[in-house]
């Protein structure tokens, strides 16, 4: 017999083309970095097997997509389920920041999570290995971004550094881990058929 | 540690595309799928453009390559039929001829079935049915001029599957699924290096999940994975996270079509030799995925009695719920201890199920008498909330009594028979009480199950909808063997399990090895023993194997063909089906057509003789 299972948190990343998405799964995944940038086209599939969050183990499966628009028709039923979504910006991109809010809604339009409140999301500016003089975002206004949102958890990285990566990661499993308990299902298994010989309710008509 | 990496590309031009990126450096881990769906043919192009009517046609011819940009053909409705219809023409059947040493062909042709009205074939005082031994001998006979010798050319049963012409490389020679009940692993034969070291640990998973003959997923539609028959968590949700991207690619409306809100879910493509079947049933996903050559209906049954067993656990009420407003949920933290139930089902089918292909059930074979005696007992031991009573005996049902207004559906029959006969969890002699969803009666809720083997291979089980009933029935299970042992139905029962179905030496046609037969009115199907001519576990597979074929051909869409005859390298076969029945019966290479059909004949006569011993026509009623 197999071992319990352990759980599986479906965590989705999203961002602007160019951003590092693919590169930042990479990281936390095979902590490999390659200089040379590749578009993702569609969506890559990555798992990450035997994440500890406090005393559990979970498995999480990383749904990359890609930043181009006209991949956006993935859509719905794609983004449906997901536990967290990791939204990415270019510190030295302001364009990829500003479009940060849009690529917010379009997850809550199309995975249309029960409590979009609530729902956790995580925001990570990127490419902070950068020289200081390029980057064009603040950490300040990325701060104030992710308070306004509802206190999304910030973190500024490195996948070719490997700063922070971890880190948020963690974070990312964690609150994903959350949602995914978020609700206690209940077991009821005790609707019982009613069964009435001399009639045909309750089951089959035959 | 690394991780396989996929990846799905959907282009949203006119043609969706769908291609893969590569990762040179570390092929295997790459897994990448190619979708070629091209919306803008009309379907008569797409018919001449996709038929697989040549090995070298461009469906097929794309198949695979062995980088890492394995393109996979993906079809919905047309091809789906063009496949059935490429393989299965039974006019003029024909199988692509491979080059290579040791291959061959294999030809089947159609023979004439003599209504009854035909004198000098049929006997007058017979109402059975018989196939008519000279026109299909002398149809053959026409059919075999020109050709050197129908038989003998193929060298084992499952080379001709390869639509591309190529020869097939794994055969049942070094590989097949073996099971067991009490064993949990299924194991594949195949020449895989053993001293593997374990830095090779992980491309040996991949490669032998890649390489097994069957696999079935069952996911959430969010793609969580909920169950699968091989692979670890890794390779399993990368799997089903693809499938999951493809069906949801599906799903949606596009801007191209923006009217179109229904457009067809996907269904069954096909990668090479391995055809993949799809089942969306909302909140999950259930996907078969075959190298055997199965056809799309038969998968698709497979995977409709799979979702049957899962409902036996939870109920589709119970799924709905949990999903409903979570489409995140984990359903296999609710599948606890449903899973080896799962299991073992996937393990029978993989390794064929004369059950679950003829979707129906087997009766043990028992004089009149004994069964109404046992019928009795049953109907005398009944208390007022039992349901249903059933026997079953060695994977065969003995007997069943039931309410006038409820009857009992095969696949909910199916679902018992496999957790009591493929799965030792009930083996112990010790009584079960448990929750089971018969989803076919009722799939709102548990109806309740006292369980309990009263001699090594026989089971009583009782079913209630109440589920305070567990002393009531418990009462009622005494009384019942008390009555057994009273009326003498112990020994009987014994005996038929010892002595196994019977040889069909006993039954005057020795000729055949082997046959299934089922009633079609009834939904029971009836087999001799598989020894002394199929005595293991592989060359019983490979007996299902062919009958998948047969049953295949024989089923067929606008087909009015209804006999084919089959000649293979190691055997020879036949089918046929009436309206109220279908026989497939396999003998040896030198077995003569006429020596074939007589047996057949012989075999449908014996039937009919004995149709109320193998038979259960209503079941005791109250």
């Amino acid at each position: 017999m197999s071992s319990r299972k352990k759980t599986m948190l479906k965590v989705i990343i999203l961002g602007d083309s160019g951003v590092g998405k693919t590169s930042l799964m990479q990281q936390y995944v095979s902590k490999k970095f390659s200089n040379q940038y590749k578009a993702t086209i569609g969506a890559d599939f990555l798992t990450k097997q035997d994440v500890r969050v406090d005393d559990r183990t979970v498995t999480m499966q990383l749904w990359d997509t890609a930043g181009q628009e006209r991949f956006q028709s993935l859509g719905v039923a794609f983004y449906r389920g997901a536990d967290c979504c990791v939204l990415v910006y270019d510190v030295n991109n302001a364009k990829s920041f500003e479009a940060l809010d849009s690529w917010r809604d379009e997850f809550l339009i199309q995975a249309s999570p029960r409590d979009p409140e609530s729902f956790p999301f995580v925001v990570l500016g990127n490419k902070i290995d950068v020289e200081e003089s390029k980057r064009v975002i603040s950490q300040k206004r990325a701060l104030a971004f992710c308070q306004a949102k509802g206190n999304i958890p910030y973190f500024e990285t490195s996948a070719k550094e490997a700063i922070n990566v971890d880190q948020a990661f963690e974070v990312i499993a964690r609150n994903a881990l959350i949602q995914e308990e978020s609700e206690e299902y209940s077991s009821d298994f005790s609707d019982p058929i009613n069964i009435h010989l001399d009639n045909e309710r309750g089951g089959c008509e035959c | 540690m690394p991780a396989e990496q996929s990846s799905i590309v959907v282009s949203t031009s006119d043609q969706l595309a769908i291609t893969a990126a590569t990762e040179p450096s570390v092929p295997v881990e790459h897994t990448s799928l190619a979708v070629i769906e091209d919306y803008i043919l009309s379907p008569e192009v797409l018919e001449e453009t996709v038929r697989p009517a040549s090995p070298t046609s461009s469906l097929n011819s794309i198949s695979h390559s062995h980088n890492s940009s394995d393109l996979i053909g993906l079809s919905k409705a047309f091809p789906v039929r063009l496949q059935s219809r490429a393989t299965t023409a039974l006019s003029s059947y024909s199988v692509p001829v491979s080059n290579g040493a040791g291959a061959g062909t294999t030809t089947s042709s159609s023979a004439t079935v003599t209504p009854a009205a035909s004198p000098p074939l049929i006997s007058s005082k017979s109402y059975v049915p018989r196939l008519a031994a000279d026109a299909v001998q002398s149809h053959f006979q026409g059919s075999n001029t020109g050709l050197p010798d129908s038989k003998s050319l193929l060298g084992k049963i499952l080379h001709d599957y390869d639509p591309s012409g190529r020869p097939h490389k794994a055969t049942f020679n070094n590989s097949f699924i073996e099971t067991d009940v009490d064993d949990d692993s299924v194991t594949v034969f195949d020449d895989y290096n053993i001293e593997n070291e374990d830095d090779d640990r992980e491309h040996d998973e991949l490669e032998r999940f890649l390489a097994q003959k069957k696999q079935y997923f069952l996911l959430s539609y969010a793609g969580k994975p909920i169950f699968s028959m091989h692979g670890n968590d890794d390779l399993i949700s990368l799997h089903m996270g693809i499938i999951q991207a493809l069906v949801s690619g599906f799903e949606q409306p596009s801007d191209d079509f923006p009217l179109d809100n229904t457009r067809d879910a996907l269904r069954f493509f096909t990668a090479g030799t391995t055809s993949f079947a799809v089942t969306v049933e909302d909140p999950l996903i259930l996907v078969a995925i075959s190298k055997l050559g199965e056809t799309e209906g038969q998968l698709r049954t497979q995977l409709d009695a799979l979702h049957t067993q899962l409902l036996s656990a939870l109920t589709k009420a119970q799924i709905v719920k949990v999903f409903k407003g979570r489409t995140n949920f984990d359903l296999r933290k609710l599948l606890d201890g449903a899973e080896t139930f799962l299991r073992s089902l996937t393990r029978e089918m993989a390794f064929g199920s004369p059950a679950i292909l003829l979707n129906s059930i087997e009766c043990l074979r028992l004089r009149n008498s004994v069964r109404d005696r046992i019928n009795v007992s049953l109907l005398k031991g009944r208390t007022p909330s039992l349901l249903y009573g059933l026997v079953m005996a060695d994977g065969r049902l003995v007997s069943v009594i039931r309410p006038k207004r409820h009857s009992l559906h095969p696949p909910d029959l199916q679902v018992i028979f496999s957790m009591l006969f493929h799965n030792a969890t009930f083996h112990d002699g010790r009584e079960h009480w448990i929750p089971i969803c018969l989803p076919k009666f009722n799939n709102r809720g548990f109806l309740h199950a006292y369980i309990v083997f009263f001699r090594p291979k026989a089971a009583l089980i009782l079913i209630s909808a109440s589920r305070d009933a567990f002393y009531e029935l418990r009462k009622a299970k005494e009384d019942i063997l008390e009555k057994f042992t009273e009326e003498n139905c112990m020994a009987p029962i014994d005996m038929a399990v010892q002595l196994g179905r019977y040889r069909t030496a006993d039954i005057g046609a020795p000729a055949i090895q082997h046959f299934l037969y089922k009633s079609r009115s009834s939904v029971q199907f009836t087999m001799p023993n598989y020894e002394p001519h199929f005595p293991d576990r592989r060359s019983q597979h490979e007996l299902m194997c062919l009958y998948r074929r047969l049953h295949a051909a024989i089923h067929t869409k606008h087909t009015h063909l209804k006999v084919l005859y089959i000649s293979r390298g190691s055997a020879v076969a036949l089918a046929w089906a009436t309206h109220s029945f279908e026989v497939y019966c396999v003998a040896s290479e030198q077995t003569s057509k006429a020596t074939l059909a007589q047996g057949m004949d012989t075999i449908i006569a014996w039937i009919k003789r004995e149709e109320s011993r193998l038979f259960i026509s209503n079941g005791a009623v109250f």
